[in-house]
């Protein structure tokens, strides 16, 4: 057991090349799920550090690739918790989907699609397009459109694959709230790659804090 | 009371995440049968939930990772494990 360093799964550990070998990817994912450079370089910092402090329990049941994705994925869900309990609630970020009112607001029809604001007809074969480079580019973008405290929640649940009564507990929201959330990120988004990828609007730049 | 294409479309995002009631699928079918721009919104759901799964998916599997750490940062980074390790 003090030989631990000598063990097949303990030798492959080599902290030295951990930057070398994980860096890009590590600052990859943070950063598709941070949108943010410093914020995503922190987390990198963060991962290296609690590695080495944890080298001593990685047992090789995993890669250690896997491993340091793990631990990664740990530190961008306490950022994003973090980011949805400092911005503020009353700010009410209405969606560019909602501004276009696409349901009768009014009258008998309320709550019906509007003429000519209904889905349009996307022709795309969704397994196609999972593998297509350009509609993952557009995927990215509009993710990166949503705003701050939406976008932590969805980032959340959708891209770190959180449980969803683990972010209501740890977000303090009745699941009904988070159910409305997720639904308008996902009524934005699909508006938002209707726009772009399928009907080739360019996107306008948005002004970086 | 019949539910709007508006209640329908959320309806249809939560069945992505929870089961849905009795009553509650049974108004989603009913609707979907009869409005085709909710049948294509639902399916457009569907994919994009599938989508995002996929990417985050990938982004964790990719062999050669779409962004590189400023060679600052990297500088900085190697010197802190190299650091941290001796201690």
């Amino acid at each position: 057991m003090s030989d631990s360093l000598t063990e097949d799964n303990q030798g492959k550990i080599d902290p030295s090349r951990w930057v070398q070998d994980y860096g890009d990817l590590l600052y990859s994912i943070a950063y598709s799920r941070l949108n943010d450079d410093s914020a995503a370089q922190d987390a990198v910092q963060e991962t290296f550090l609690a590695a080495l402090k944890a080298k001593e329990s990685f047992v090789g049941k995993s890669t250690e690739r896997t491993w340091m994705v793990g631990i990664l994925k740990h530190k961008i869900t306490d950022l994003l918790r973090k980011r949805f309990r400092e911005t503020p609630s009353d700010k009410v970020d209405i969606l560019p989907v909602e501004q276009e009112h696409p349901y009768e607001q009014v009258g008998s029809s309320k709550g019906m699609w509007r003429p000519n604001r209904g889905p349009s007809e996307w022709g795309k074969d969704p397994h196609k397009s999972l593998e297509d480079s350009e509609f993952r580019r557009f995927l990215q973008i509009c993710l990166d459109q949503l705003p701050e405290r939406l976008a932590a929640v969805f980032t959340l649940y959708e891209l770190q694959q959180e449980d969803a009564k683990k972010i209501c507990k740890d977000l303090a929201v009745s699941a009904t709230n988070l159910w409305v959330m997720l639904h308008r990120c996902r009524r934005q988004l699909r508006r938002c790659l209707e726009l772009h990828w399928i009907e080739g609007e360019p996107v306008s730049r948005r002004n970086s804090e | 009371m019949l539910p709007s294409c508006e209640e329908v479309g959320q309806m249809v995002s939560e069945s992505l995440d929870r089961r849905l009631s009795l009553p509650e699928r049974i108004q989603v079918k009913l609707h979907l049968a009869m409005c085709a721009l909710c049948r294509r919104y639902a399916s457009q759901l569907v994919f994009l939930h599938k989508a995002l799964h996929r990417h985050a998916e990938d982004a964790e599997a990719r062999k050669e990772p779409d962004r590189e750490l400023p060679d600052s940062v990297r500088q900085h980074l190697q010197d802190l494990v190299n650091r941290e390790s001796q201690a």
